[in-house]
């Protein structure tokens, strides 16, 4: 009996027990939850104090197409005598008046002092009336992934900061430049400080474009539980050079890896863009990347990461591998690099491979390569003493020259006398008036012909139409040139550019492909996709010479073919249009080595020639040519002597 | 001798149970709790779960129209008062209540607030959780806040409605905030963090840490300058009054609207401004007219006018606008820009 009491007893006692702590974890959850939002309210009202609500008044609406926006946002006190920094969100243009809004709701004129264009920030200075409480910094070392943060705006009232509470998710952001965080991050405070629970100060809060956004959509990534904030050490290490009112810019180096996509390495040079900062310290082609500043580049992404933070006019330590030794270079970056325009040098190269260099079969007159001496029959063996294999060899070493110094050309004559030329190379020209002959064929012991001419091409799951055209006399071991063409919307007359085109096809080795809209009225810009389902396809099935794919657009597809060029500039010659309606500019990126586009516009003069202002400050070039014909004619035979000059101007060298 | 020991043994167990489970505190942050928030019983996991038996799923018209047929609301009384977002989604002869646990109810409609944009509706029912609305502390800056709400229509027949994490970022006018914004509302609201200008979320609980209710939340609204949606609640004050001023068959006063008698021209003031070139023009100074109301206030030329009456003057466009809803007959402050200082004006009539 007692023993049943007993164990009765100790039954209830350890349930008791369990019980009891339960109700205990319980109490904790709650007074943690408490504790936590104690601290995030104290942290809060700690940094409070060096926020400040800052205001821009009038300035220009329109940067660049982009509405600026008006009215308050935030700034964080980084010095006790009157340095503030904020966001560029506001300050793009220069507002006519900028004020501060400090707590005790006393207003002071602000004056812009400098801009970090890397980082997207402006410093501002006041004279407060008494010294200001500055942000404290928590040391960057300190910070770890998963704490929790307050991000602080003033944008809705000068006196009491809003908070918005959440965690860091991720250091080293934004090639290096940012603090990732995910509490709500938007105009509301950006500008602002995101801190620590200590309410020390972590980053300064800012709309940075990770790169996934397109430009210009960057103020619709808020609240979106991805913030991110620039590290208040990386711009505390700024504030003596902006203070004297020094612009920051990003560093550009000037290297033009082998590789395009983030993933891939490693990082070898197809050669650097002339006149930069790469060109200057000498890195050349077929020279691998190993580190930079003491850190590995062993992809793309890597080296993207690494220069990130850099800004103009700072130094990275490279180490290079060249020919199997390791060099080290310092390279200083600079803030821009010279324009870069393609060169010409004024040969035709034969179609015929020789097993290795490149021949002559034309010197066009007056050209570079003419002045020098270089003749027909001669064989290109070195560009400034590297071999040259193929003339895809040689365009490519051409692209990379530098115009300003003359380059060295090493020849075969036809008497087999080795020479060397010193060409100075000219800007690929826009005029429409030289005549090239026409390329001799290799001959080929029972060269088959196997052009099938008009064949429809299937492009899936949309409505659009489009064929292509085979010259009968395509031969699979001659390189020939495409041209993809966007017709006039709701038009597609096969017969008409079979029958126009297959003289020039046939005499000058292209493939014509021809895609029709969806709509009989208009193309959309989703339908610049479309462009994808042909190249590659076409690229495979055929010989296709990388130097001579081009795209058309006709009427409304004009706009469609300057776009889809622009946007497949890494392998696309250029685009020629035919009486397209032509937007009064177009977002060019500036031309590089190996993406230099090369345009023609056939039209109404006076508007193309608008176009082309735009797009010659950018390097790339665009010759014009009134348009003879109506539209309707052009229909019944697309394919005018100005277009026929142009797409023979894309086999020179 | 056994029992002594197993006894003993058993006492070791529930001490070391005791000093493992016990409440600890980090040791960053000392904090001092007071009496009243340590005294409070465990409630914090059972808070949610009785708060989603109070909020109720509401369907209705809508559809076809581009807009969504469903939005939430809550219980505010055991016989079945629910309280909502007046909106589209009611704009039929039956409004379909459904509770958490999958009960369905037609509702009818007692009466709108079209001041405050809240609805008061009626189900037939008894013994319902409901919402008190009697909080008696004001909730502040950082205070811990959970949305619940049928945001996206996410829950269907006997499903919880959702709940949302976040903090009170401030409190103020709903107008006054940050430009623009299409509503009648014009009193004061709190401004969360929480995600919840989303569909379907209008109508639903905005409670603190202790499951008492702090507002409803708000409508889809955005706000015209900047273009960025706005997450918002309607606090509890404005709610108790609508729903008094319903449930008394009252009309709510609308918002006063004061008429300008003789309204203020720049001629009248005597200013005249740089041309309006651009669509943002500043509102620089020109030139003064002599003997004016503005050069015996001591406006100067090469002013830049900044704010009239502690409103923004963004451009030319906006003084004018600014000025013709001020009375001639009344003074009113300017403040400007003079080279670098910043002078405030009175004008007097």
């Amino acid at each position: 009996m007692r023993e049943t009491v007993y164990k009765l007893t100790k039954l209830v006692f350890n349930l008791a027990v369990v019980a009891f702590a339960i109700g205990a974890t319980a109490v904790a959850q709650q007074d943690l939850f408490d504790e936590e939002q104690i601290a995030f309210k104290n942290a809060a009202a700690f940094a409070s104090a060096s926020v400040v609500q800052v205001e821009a008044f009038a300035g220009s609406e329109l940067i660049e197409k982009q509405k600026v926006p008006q009215g308050a946002t935030t700034g964080t006190v980084i010095n006790e005598e009157g340095w503030i920094v904020t966001s560029m969100f506001y300050f793009r243009n220069q507002p006519a008046s900028i004020t501060v809004v400090l707590a005790d709701n006393t207003r002071v004129p602000a004056k812009l002092i400098a801009r970090d264009h890397n980082r997207e920030l402006v410093l501002l200075k006041i004279n407060p009336p008494q010294p200001l409480k500055p942000i404290a910094v928590a040391p960057r070392d300190g910070l770890r992934v998963g704490q929790w943060v307050v991000a602080l705006g003033k944008s809705m009232s000068a006196k009491q900061a809003s908070p918005s509470v959440g965690i860091i998710s991720a250091m080293g952001r934004v090639w290096d430049k940012a603090i990732q965080t995910d509490a709500k991050i938007s105009p509301l405070n950006y500008g602002g400080p995101l801190v620590d629970l200590n309410g020390r100060g972590i980053g300064i809060i800012v709309p940075i474009n990770p790169g996934i956004a397109t430009e210009g959509e960057v103020q619709q990534w808020y609240d979106s539980g991805v913030g991110f904030v620039v590290p208040l050490e990386d711009i505390m290490a700024r504030f003596a050079t902006l203070k004297e009112g020094k612009d920051i810019f990003p560093g550009k180096l000037g290297v033009r890896p082998n590789v395009t996509d983030d993933y891939s390495g490693p990082v070898v040079l197809k050669g650097v863009t002339p006149g930069s900062p790469a060109a200057k310290i000498g890195l050349k082609p077929n020279d691998e990347l190993v580190t930079i500043n003491g850190r590995s580049v062993a992809t793309l992404g890597q080296m993207r990461h690494v220069l990130g933070p850099n800004d103009a006019g700072q130094t990275v330590a490279l180490e290079v591998r060249r020919k199997g030794n390791m060099e080290k270079l310092d390279c200083t970056l600079a803030k821009d690099i010279p324009l870069y325009r393609e060169p010409f040098l004024g040969v035709l190269p034969s179609i015929a491979s020789l097993k290795s260099g490149v021949l002559v079969e034309f010197v066009i007159p007056n050209s570079p390569a003419d002045k020098s001496g270089i003749k027909v029959g001669d064989v290109i063996q070195s560009l400034n003493k590297t071999a040259i294999a193929s003339t895809q060899e040689l365009y490519e070493a051409l692209s990379f020259c530098d115009l300003m110094d003359p380059i060295e050309i090493g020849l075969v004559g036809p008497d087999d006398e080795v020479r060397t030329v010193n060409p100075k190379l000219q800007v690929w020209g826009e005029s429409l008036d030289l005549k090239l002959p026409t390329l001799s064929l290799p001959k080929v012991e029972n060269a088959a012909e196997q052009g099938k001419g008009v064949t429809n091409f299937e492009l899936g799951d949309v409505r659009n139409k489009a064929f292509v055209y085979v010259p009968p006399s395509y031969r699979a071991d001659v390189p020939h040139g495409l041209v993809i063409v966007f017709a006039e919307a709701g038009e597609l007359q096969t017969k008409a550019w079979a029958d126009a085109w297959e003289p020039f096809c046939r005499e000058h080795r292209w493939i014509l492909a021809v895609i029709g809209s969806s709509d009989s009225k208009a193309w959309s810009f989703e339908e610049l996709e479309l462009i994808d389902r042909l190249l590659f396809p076409l690229t495979n099935d055929y010989k296709i010479d990388s130097r001579r794919v081009c795209l058309g657009g006709v009427g409304t597809g004009g706009v469609l073919a300057l776009v889809a060029a622009i946007q497949h500039r890494t392998k696309v010659r250029g685009a020629w249009t035919f009486d397209a309606k032509m937007p009064g500019r177009i977002r060019i990126p500036i031309s590089e080595p190996l993406e230099s586009l090369h345009f023609l516009g056939i039209g109404d003069r006076s508007e193309l020639e608008k176009l082309k202002a735009t797009v010659t400050p950018t390097g790339h070039t665009m010759a014009i040519a009134e348009a003879t014909m109506e539209l309707s004619d052009f229909a019944k035979k697309p394919l005018t002597a100005e277009m026929e000059t142009w797409l023979r101007s894309l086999e020179q060298l | 001798m056994n029992n002594t020991l197993a006894l003993q043994k058993s006492i070791l167990v529930s001490f070391m149970a005791m000093v493992l489970l016990s409440p600890t505190r980090g040791s960053e942050t000392a904090v001092q709790l007071s009496a009243d928030q340590t005294k409070l019983s465990a409630e914090l996991l059972g808070t949610l779960d009785d708060v989603q038996t109070r909020v109720v799923k509401i369907y209705g018209a809508g559809l076809g129209k581009g807009l969504e047929s469903y939005q939430s609301g809550f219980f505010v009384s055991a016989d079945g008062l629910v309280l909502t977002s007046w909106s589209t989604v009611l704009d039929v002869d039956k409004v379909r209540i459904v509770s958490s646990d999958g009960k369905k109810w037609d509702a009818s409609l007692v009466g709108v607030d079209p001041v405050s944009e809240l609805a008061l509706l009626k189900i037939e029912a008894d013994g319902l959780p409901f919402f008190a609305m009697n909080s008696e502390k004001e909730i502040e800056l950082g205070d811990r806040v959970f949305a619940v709400s049928n945001l996206f229509g996410i829950a269907t027949g006997d499903e919880a409605s959702s709940v949302q994490k976040g903090v009170v970022m401030a409190r103020g006018p709903l107008q006054a905030s940050r430009g623009t914004i299409k509503t009648m509302y014009r009193g004061e609201v709190i401004f969360i963090d929480v995600m919840t200008n989303n569909p379907g979320a209008k109508g639903g609980a905005l409670i603190d840490g202790r499951g008492q209710l702090v507002g409803m939340l708000g409508k889809e609204l955005r706000d015209e300058n900047s273009g960025i949606w706005i997450n918002y609640a309607i606090p509890v004050a404005a709610m108790s009054n609508s729903m008094k001023l319903i449930s008394e068959g009252k009309i709510a006063p609308s918002p006063e609207t004061i008429v300008v008698q003789k309204p203020h021209t720049l001629e009248m003031l005597g200013v005249v401004l740089l041309p309006d070139v651009l669509a943002r023009t500043p509102a620089f100074i020109d030139r003064i007219i002599p003997d004016s109301l503005a050069e015996k206030s001591g406006l100067m030329p090469n002013d830049l006018v900044l704010l009239i009456n502690s409103q923004r003057v963004g451009s030319r466009k906006d003084l004018v606008g600014l000025l013709s809803q001020i009375d001639q007959a009344d003074s009113f402050t300017i403040v400007v820009q003079r080279s670098q200082e910043l002078v405030t004006i009175e004008v007097r009539p």
